[in-house]
């Protein structure tokens, strides 16, 4: 069995938001305008987080991406009252979108607050439209949306895989925030896998889940070096 | 206003419940049957005001077959249609106990309500298509006595000669007789 | 009371059915004004679909606002009718007579718009359908572990439940109204209505044993209702929702806000239709009475969930606890403390302030109260999320302060039409009151009516049968 999972090295994170521009062009990701963002409907699947130390001038900022934890005991699956959102095979917290009617039960159930709602229809005025990615539907207003470990790439990946009559290798399927992160703070696989470099990672010492006391058993597994650990207060 | 050929109905109403009462003792003894003799009241009437026998109900029956059926059938459409498609819960039991315990509950109390107005309006003749057997049920022209509070006796299937008398009888203490 | 103030029973009846045949303009004026506020609820939805969800002021992460708010609230309220109504029947209180028909009525037609907010808060309302449960071709069942479809079963039945509780007493009075109206359109209405009724012995023992038996089977509904609606939050993980104390807290908020719109509802009644011999000053102390007892067991749970929160200290609990005690939400906490507890018990403690207008005045209050009670359970707790980057705020946009202030002209047109259809005050409860000698004041003059039935030249209902 696969068990899709992605470890997240802080000591590592410039805080460059490269992977939020990334997730947005391989996802489709509405971008919703100066004014929507301001009343908090910013749509970023994965965004970084900021928090501060210490007194001016003597200050260091802590940079944390926060996306969908993909949770193995997720805790807005349940509340969905028409199955829109559930846990696939391979441990995936599946969004099917066509299904989902917009209750966002879910989005107020999720500790991390990693899920987005399309408020209105997107729109992609051309040329923006031609850089669509294909393999990705484009979500209609009124249904929720977040992080999916960019699925389509799973599914290129197993189906080259299947094509050259093999097994899917650790390092085949890269996310695109994994990709496109200068410092190489992501990396992505399979947790079952004991060999897979995510799996390595997440048996660091430094290693920790997010809210990790609620017990949702995330497939996002932080590395962090300092006494710091969560954004607690 | 007959049910066959040469039977008779009077009718008559009452101020009182107890002018009634006399009327309507006065007609037992004369021989005609309690089953022929109908009350309307603009108020239920105590058990023990008129010499009549006292209607019978099912309705508490029913209501309990009510409550099994609709929880039966709550309970199936929780956890039957579960197991009939079973999604991928991700470990998580298909058939949850509690929240089929919640659509049991409610299933169960909108069943038991639904068979108690059923057999509520089924019992009073008040479905379509029932009641109107024999004359009874059907509209008087003395019904706007009952809307005014006063009571309404009907006497049913009478002979001609029976039918008189009790007009007669009537007569004193009625407000109308028909 | 003085005996020259108690008229006979037949008096009494035939003044009750001349407040029914009286045409009452300044109801049909009542009807089309908040038909016209109605038409703002109507326009506002409207909009809303036509141009996305995205129109409210909901955020991330304040997904939940005044719709969800207004849904609890209407819920709420719905629990004037059925539940006191029934509490009375079964505990075969006297004074319930005249009260029931109108609390019945707030139930029907309140659940009915409360029914409608989830579905106006929903991102897609054309698939709303998505959620019951019924064969289809996408093959799937909704998702029987979300509170959100224990809901649905749970509103169901209350409104069917409701609906049929307000009717099965109501038929004998469509009869009275289908025999007392001349030949014609408004005949032919109660006709329908009615169903054939004539009042048969039969027919009233049937429906005395259904009327019992609905009344203790609308009970246990009503419980789960507000309880079920409770789960919505308590059965997430989120701060400030998580709570035991949530069901009882809920049902016990429903109970109170829903006597709070009796007493304005009565007060109102009274007075607009003149039915100050059937809706009696007693009436008023009774209900008084049973509204500061409701103020004060309020207040115990509100007590009780903030302090096992605050003694808990739970860093994220805390935080929400913080906002509504000290910070943003300060103001409409301690305001909502004033006008459910301090102000109903301090008038409604002493005889003089259960009379009509203090006690729909205390209503009124109560009504803002527990409005505010819904807010400060909905609004901090999405607004302090776990995650402090996250946290953010809410304000409505026009679009749902217009659907909020067009729903309660829905609810006034529906009522305001129903009084004026149909007796608001059950005519064949009263008299069965009157035969048995004891409807509040009003029933104790059944001695009277005995005394004069003698040359009886006025109707008198079946007799002294006492």
């Amino acid at each position: 069995m696969t068990r899709w999972g992605m470890a997240i090295d802080l000591d590592r994170c410039t805080g460059c938001e490269a992977c939020v521009v990334a997730c947005a062009a391989e996802n489709n990701i509405q971008t919703v305008g100066e004014e929507q963002a301001r009343e908090g409907r910013a749509m970023h699947w994965l965004r970084i987080e900021r928090y501060y130390e210490g007194e001016f001038p003597n200050v260091r900022t802590r940079f944390m991406p926060v996306l969908c934890q993909q949770c193995g005991a997720a805790p807005c699956e349940p509340v969905c009252p028409v199955y829109a959102t559930y846990r696939n095979p391979e441990g995936l917290n599946a969004m099917v979108y066509s299904r989902c009617i917009g209750t966002r039960f879910c989005a107020n159930n999720c500790p991390y607050t990693v899920r987005v709602f399309n408020w209105f229809d997107a729109e992609f005025p051309a040329p923006l439209d031609s850089q669509l990615n294909p393999d990705v539907s484009v979500r209609p207003g009124g249904v929720m949306e977040k992080c999916t470990f960019c699925v389509q790439r799973i599914q290129a990946g197993k189906d080259e895989a299947a094509q050259e009559e093999r097994d899917v290798a650790d390092g085949d399927i890269r996310t695109a925030c994994q990709q496109s992160c200068p410092t190489k703070a992501i990396t992505f696989g399979d947790l079952e896998d004991p060999d897979s470099e995510v799996s390595k990672w997440a048996e660091s010492p430094r290693a920790f889940s997010l809210l990790g006391d609620l017990d949702t058993r995330p497939g996002v597994v932080y590395l962090s070096g300092s006494e710091w650990r969560e954004p607690a207060e | 206003m007959t049910a066959a050929g040469e039977r008779h109905l009077v009718e008559a109403a009452y101020e009182r419940v107890e002018d009634m009462r006399a009327v309507v003792e006065a007609a037992l003894e004369s021989g005609i049957a309690a089953s022929q003799i109908e009350v309307r009241s603009p108020a239920p009437l105590e058990e023990d005001e008129l010499p009549l026998p006292k209607p019978k109900s099912r309705v508490l029956l029913f209501a309990l077959a009510g409550a099994v059926l609709g929880g039966l059938t709550a309970f199936g459409l929780a956890a039957g249609t579960a197991l009939a498609y079973p999604l991928p819960t991700g470990g998580m039991s298909i058939v949850a106990g509690p929240p089929v315990g919640v659509v049991t509950y409610e299933g169960t109390a909108l069943g038991l309500i639904l068979m108690t107005v059923l057999r509520v309006l089924w019992e009073g003749g008040l479905l379509p298509g029932r009641g109107i057997r024999s004359g009874r049920g059907r509209a008087s022209d003395l019904d706007h006595h009952v809307a005014n509070g006063r009571l309404l006796l009907r006497v049913h299937g009478l002979s001609e000669e029976q039918a008189g008398r009790l007009r007669d009888s009537s007569r004193t203490s009625a407000v109308e007789v028909g | 009371m003085t005996a020259e103030s108690q008229p006979s029973a037949a008096v009494l009846d035939g003044q009750l059915l001349g407040r029914l045949d009286r045409r009452r303009p300044g109801l049909l004026v009542g009807s089309l004004a908040s038909g016209a506020l109605a038409l703002v609820f109507i326009y506002c939805w409207g909009y809303q679909i036509a141009n996305g969800i995205g129109v409210t002021g909901i955020n991330r992460p304040v997904f939940w606002g005044f719709y969800i708010i207004n849904f609890v609230f209407w819920i709420g309220i719905s629990h004037a009718g059925t539940l006191i109504s029934a509490i009375l029947r079964v505990t075969k209180a006297e004074w319930r007579r005249p009260v029931t028909r109108s609390a019945e009525a707030i139930t029907l037609f309140a659940l009915a718009i409360g029914g409608l907010f989830p579905l106006i808060h929903l991102g897609r309302v054309a698939i709303f359908y998505y959620m019951i449960p019924y064969p289809n071709s996408r093959m799937l069942w909704p998702n029987f572990r979300s509170p959100l479809v224990w809901d649905i079963a749970a509103i169901t039945t209350y409104i069917i439940g409701s609906a049929l509780y307000l009717f099965l007493p109501l038929i004998p009075d469509a009869a009275v109204m289908r025999d007392r109206a001349a030949a014609g359109l408004r005949k032919r209405f109660y006709a329908v209505l009615a169903l054939g009724w004539r009042g048969t012995a039969q027919q009233w023992h049937s429906l005395e044993w259904g009327i019992r038996i609905l009344a203790v089977a609308i009970i246990p509904v009503a419980v789960s209702v507000h309880t079920i609606v409770s789960w919505d939050f308590a059965m997430t993980q989120t701060p400030g929702w998580k709570s035991t104390i949530f069901g009882p807290y809920f049902v016990v908020g429903a109970i109170f806000s829903g006597i709070a719109v009796l007493m304005i509802a009565m007060a109102l009644l009274r007075r607009g239709l003149s039915l100050e011999r059937f809706l009696t000053d007693r009436v008023f102390n009774n209900l008084g009475l049973l509204f500061v007892t409701m103020s004060l067991v309020w207040g115990y749970f509100t007590f009780a969930e903030h302090l096992t929160v605050w003694y808990s200290g739970d860093l994220f609990e805390k935080n929400v606890h913080h906002v509504l005690l000290h910070g943003d939400f300060a103001v409409p906490f301690w305001t909502m403390v004033v006008v459910n507890l301090v102000i109903p018990v301090a008038v409604l403690s002493f005889p003089r302030g259960r009379r009509p207008l203090p006690t729909a005045l205390v209503g009124c209050g109560v009504l803002v109260g527990m409005w505010l009670e819904r807010f400060l359970i909905v609004v901090p707790a999405l607004s302090t999320p776990r995650l402090a980057y996250s946290i953010g705020d809410y304000m409505p946009s026009w679009v749902e302060l217009g659907i909020m202030i067009g729903a309660v002209g829905v609810f006034a047109c529906l009522y305001f039409t129903f009084t004026q259809l149909l007796p608001i005050v059950s005519v064949w409860e009263m008299r069965e009151g009157w035969r048995h000698g004891g409807s509040g004041e009003a029933g104790d003059a059944t001695s009277d009516a005995a005394a004069t039935s003698g040359t009886a030249a006025a109707p008198v209902p079946g007799g002294g049968g006492a």
